[in-house]
């Protein structure tokens, strides 16, 4: 159980930031430490160095200007330093000492004794009481007169103990800063992560899309994720909202037609009518069944396109060969009811959409527009470019729509009082103004000047073309 | 002729069955998609109808099966999807047609017998003859008897068409697909216009009317 816990933990995001966090933040400290450790060490290690130095610019200044020089010298050296401090003493040939200076502390040393010439440069006297070094540099003057300076080694090892007792000091500390500042940054910036996932696990849970991710000032990239995210939320929230609405009115839609057929059905299972009577009634079933088949499939298609969910194949569409293609299913209809089809179309204009579905809605225009022109009108489709868009214009010269109709003909199953003497569903138009929605495009009617109705589609144009 | 019919629905596989049988074909039929590809891969077909939604496995599932093990039976896809995709993927599978529910039964069977011509591979004609119509396919000729026809194109597209199915019932959806090569629902009477202009070319003069409604399912040539 407790290894489990750990797994667990252990591939947390916060965990493994926590652990880098920590693991760079004490390996960058221990890293100056030891840095800085080696450079004191050099430094304080070089004791004899600092010897030699001092006892060379004392030899010069005695030289020069006498034993009076120096000991002012010393004596002018303010607050000194553990660094600066040296032990230094004149003695004369007959080992009389002319000058002695060194830190209080240094008379634990034995240096009443003068070294003489064959112990050479370098020598040493002990501390009675804990056995310190001090290390000595000698060297003898013109006059015959001995200058001495010298330096405790403990001041060296002194430093150093210390550097070692902080280091040792701050380990801790510093292990604990390091997993506690991991540890906060970890939380501060998982915050919104935290949020998101709680709110996805409670629409995973409850199934409602209505939570939202809290947003925070900071603007930044996770700020921005759960903006976005709840951007998604809604759009997802509208794309059910839109299908829960197109399936009602589906189902809806759906009862008249159907109520049709049953009644047919059962009328004719009730006559006492013959065969034919019967036979009439059974195509009249199949009839109305491919009629409802029809409306479920408009209605489908015009429920996708409205929430979206529809599969546009965008491709480039020259716009006249659209055309043609529409004139070329509706120039039998229109010569059989001697109507005049006819259309201008520039070559060179290309759309950007589905060719099969801007073939649907133009047919549909064109099909209602042939539907309500009576013989001897015309019917003409003109197609431009105006400013960055691709014009599609459908005139006809027929019933045209009563003023009081025209925001209503783009209705589910609306039917102006003049069209029901028609054939048709009332979803042609429904069907063509959310087909050309889906390509950001719009659709407007208004009535023709010369009688009947103009429809306008407005198209985005191809970009290449 | 054999054909496999794989379908879960007992009323659609019925009259399914009952119909192909009175068209002259031998039918046997399968109610999942295991069972149906196991007669599938024993007994050679002359063609299938297959379902795409079946228990166990499903049809394409069937048909992928049935490619990969090399067996090339023309198979038409039932479905009751009708988007581009769905049609798009069926025929990738491997599928040789597209069947939307519902459909009428004359569909089916026109769609079955134009899958089991393709795939026999017989020479295509130059020459079709029918109800004492002639057609050249070459010189575009189309004569009734002695008197000679003037077709324009779509007219001439639609009794080849219907010439090529005699006696058969062709549904409003095959003929635009066949004349206009679209695939959608018909829109008002496209159809019934072009088909009222042929009949007014080929039967005016004549006792004989070939071209016949069958209301609610289509049209037909009808053969004496």
């Amino acid at each position: 159980m407790p290894s489990r816990f750990f797994n667990r933990v252990h591939k947390t995001l916060a965990f493994r930031l926590t652990f880098w966090y920590s693991a760079i933040f004490i390996l960058s400290s221990l890293t100056l430490f030891i840095v800085s450790y080696l450079f004191v060490f050099s430094t304080v290690r070089d004791n004899r160095g600092a010897i030699e130095a001092q006892l060379s610019k004392y030899q010069s200044l005695v030289e020069s200007r006498g034993v009076g020089a120096l000991e002012s010298a010393i004596q002018g050296q303010r607050v000194p330093s553990r660094r600066s401090t040296f032990f230094v003493r004149i003695v004369d040939a007959n080992n009389v000492p002319l000058l002695l200076s060194h830190p209080l502390l240094w008379q634990k040393f034995d240096f009443a004794r003068a070294p003489n010439e064959a112990e050479g440069r370098w020598h040493y006297y002990t501390s009675r009481r804990d056995g310190d070094l001090l290390e000595v540099a000698s060297v003898r003057l013109t006059d015959k007169k001995l200058l001495q300076v010298g330096k405790s080694i403990q001041d060296r090892e002194e430093v150093l103990e210390r550097f070692r007792e902080t280091l040792l000091a701050t380990i801790i500390p510093m292990v604990l800063i390091g997993v506690a500042g991991g540890a906060f940054l970890a939380f501060r910036a998982l915050r919104p992560i935290r949020n998101l996932s709680t709110v996805t696990r409670s629409i995973v849970d409850t199934g409602r899309f209505d939570a939202r991710v809290p947003a925070n000032e900071a603007g930044d990239e996770l700020n921005e994720l759960g903006v976005l995210f709840n951007q998604m939320l809604a759009k997802i929230e509208a794309l059910i909202a839109g299908m829960k609405n197109a399936l009602d009115n589906v189902a809806h839609d759906l009862r008249t037609p159907v109520t049709r057929l049953r009644g047919m059905a059962e009328q004719a299972l009730r006559s006492e009518a013959g065969e034919g009577a019967i036979r009439e009634a059974l195509a009249d079933c199949l009839e109305e069944s491919e009629r409802v088949v029809t409306m479920l499939n408009t209605l489908m298609d015009i429920s996708e396109a409205e929430t979206g969910t529809t599969k546009l194949s965008i491709d480039d569409v020259n716009l006249s060969a659209l055309v043609e293609e529409v004139v070329e299913l509706y120039e039998y209809v229109a010569e059989d009811k001697s109507v005049a089809l006819s259309t201008r179309a520039p070559t060179h204009l290309y759309l950007r959409g589905d060719r099969g579905r801007l073939r649907q809605v133009i047919a549909n225009l064109v099909d209602n527009a042939i539907k309500y022109t009576a013989g001897g009108g015309r019917v003409e489709i003109e197609a431009f470019q105006k400013d960055e868009q691709a014009v599609v214009i459908v005139r006809d010269t027929g019933i045209g729509i009563p003023p009081d109709e025209l925001p209503r003909i783009w209705d589910r199953l609306f039917r102006g009082d003049k069209s029901r003497s028609q054939r048709g569903l009332g979803l042609g138009l429904s069907l063509v103004k959310a087909v050309v929605q889906a390509h950001q495009g719009q659709v407007e009617a208004s009535p023709n000047p010369a009688g009947g109705s103009i429809f306008a589609l407005y198209l985005p144009l191809s970009r290449a073309a | 002729m054999r054909i496999l019919v794989v379908e879960d629905d007992k009323k659609i596989t019925s009259f399914v069955v009952k119909g192909l049988k009175e068209a002259g074909f031998a039918v046997d039929c399968a109610d999942n998609g295991e069972d149906g590809l196991r007669m599938a891969l024993k007994a050679p077909y002359d063609a299938a109808v297959i379902d795409v939604m079946l228990p166990k496995l499903d049809g394409l599932g069937i048909i992928e099966r049935l490619r990969t093990e090399k067996i090339l039976t023309p198979v038409l896809i039932l479905s009751a999807k009708r988007s581009v995709d769905d049609r798009v993927k069926g025929l990738q599978t491997g599928g040789d047609d597209y069947l939307t529910k519902p459909f009428s039964f004359s569909e089916l069977l026109a769609r079955v017998q134009a899958l089991i011509r393709r795939s026999s591979r017989e020479p295509e004609p130059t020459r079709l003859e029918a109800g004492g119509l002639s057609m050249d396919l070459l010189t575009r000729e189309v004569r009734r008897g002695e008197t000679k026809l003037d077709l324009q194109p779509r007219e001439f597209r639609l009794l080849e068409y219907l010439m090529r199915n005699p006696g058969r019932v062709v549904s409003k959806t095959m003929i635009i697909e066949h004349v206009w090569g679209y695939d959608f629902d018909p829109l008002t009477n496209i159809v019934d216009v072009l088909v009222s202009r042929l009949r007014h070319k080929v039967d005016r003069d004549f006792e004989k009317k070939l071209i016949q409604t069958h209301r609610g399912v289509g049209y037909a040539l009808k053969i004496f």
